[in-house]
């Protein structure tokens, strides 16, 4: 994913601008793995193999995301609510 | 009740299709060339010749599957085309497909959901889908976001399936489309479901001036529907 992408997007529940965090990016400088987060509603929003997975809650599998947060030093904040956050 | 491609289950037709196309997403190129005889290659480069006179730059392609309408609106020399689906299996093969092609840096491909988009308002010079607004769980909502996302005097290309209304034809779709084509499907795919689906939701579709009433009704302007091949598709078109 290209960096100058990064303006159009928001998030997707909200409309509310988005934080990033680059984790790792390929020799042309796009982005490959980095993290989106809502300042609003702190949901966050990974991106994996140079795709941004923007889908809201009820189409993400927490399972699937586990292992790419620990990769990252991450983890999900709690099991039960539906929402996606991450552990401060 | 709505139509969607698992009956039973308890999950929405959003969550369903996108499992379906998780589903047929490796065999789905071949199987949509095949089940239209290739006419959705032709149909496909009519709807983005309508976009010429505009010279659109920023294109967003909504229900990009593998990709195939951005690739086609390549043809319109854009500086970007952002291809958004639900389903991550069609986006992995859509990804193949353009690495493949050399076309990367201009074609980006990101998942979403058509309903709840992750652009900025007035984003888009134009905004594209083919065969997609016919999965919406909610066409409005999803229509309506695609109106936000554009920029003022921007304008959408639709491609859906629509219903032939004359004999013959009505008759020899109607056999094709609900004997022949779930078979075929089936086959192939394995999914079982997913091709009664597709004779089933355009059956439920609200097609012609019914989908021109609905982009009136929420705020597009200047709606047009240009029926192709008997009636089988429709393009639809109009600005923000």
């Amino acid at each position: 994913m290209k960096v100058s992408l990064l303006d159009n997007l928001c998030c997707p529940v909200d409309k509310h601008e988005l934080a990033f965090r680059p984790f790792v990016k390929d020799e042309n400088g796009d982005i490959v793995e980095g993290l989106l987060s809502c300042a609003e509603c702190r949901r966050y929003y990974p991106i994996v193999y140079g795709i941004p997975i923007m889908t809201p809650d009820e189409y993400r599998e927490k399972s699937l995301e586990e292992p790419i947060l620990a990769k990252w030093g991450l983890s999900l904040q709690d099991k039960a609510t539906p929402k996606l956050l991450l552990k401060e | 009740m709505a139509v969607v491609p698992y009956k039973g289950e308890s999950k929405g037709k959003k969550e369903q299709v996108a499992h379906m196309f998780n589903n047929i997403s490796k065999k789905y190129d071949l199987l949509n060339h095949l089940l239209s005889l290739g006419i959705d290659i032709i149909w496909r480069k009519k709807a983005i010749a309508l976009l010429k006179k505009d010279q659109p730059k920023y294109l967003l392609d909504i229900a990009t599957g593998t990709g195939d309408f951005a690739i086609e609106a390549l043809s319109l020399r854009p500086d970007k085309v952002v291809g958004v689906d639900i389903s991550e299996g069609m986006l992995a093969v859509g990804k193949e497909k353009i690495k493949r092609k050399g076309l990367q840096d201009v074609i980006e491909l990101q998942q979403g959901d058509s309903e709840n988009l992750q652009f900025g308002d007035d984003s888009f010079d134009a905004v594209i889908v083919s065969f997609g607004v016919r999965n919406f769980e909610n066409l409005e909502a999803g229509l309506a976001e695609m109106l936000r996302v554009l920029r003022p005097g921007g304008r959408v290309v639709i491609i859906e399936f629509s219903k032939p209304r004359r004999f013959p034809f009505k008759q020899l779709y109607n056999f094709y489309f609900q004997t022949i084509l779930p078979k075929i499907g089936k086959l192939i795919s394995k999914d079982r479901s997913a091709y009664t689906y597709l004779p089933e939701s355009v059956q439920e579709f609200p097609d012609g001036d019914r989908f021109l009433n609905i982009l009136s009704d929420l705020g597009y302007k200047q709606t047009r529907c240009k029926p192709l091949t008997f009636g089988i598709s429709s393009i639809y078109t109009a600005i923000k």
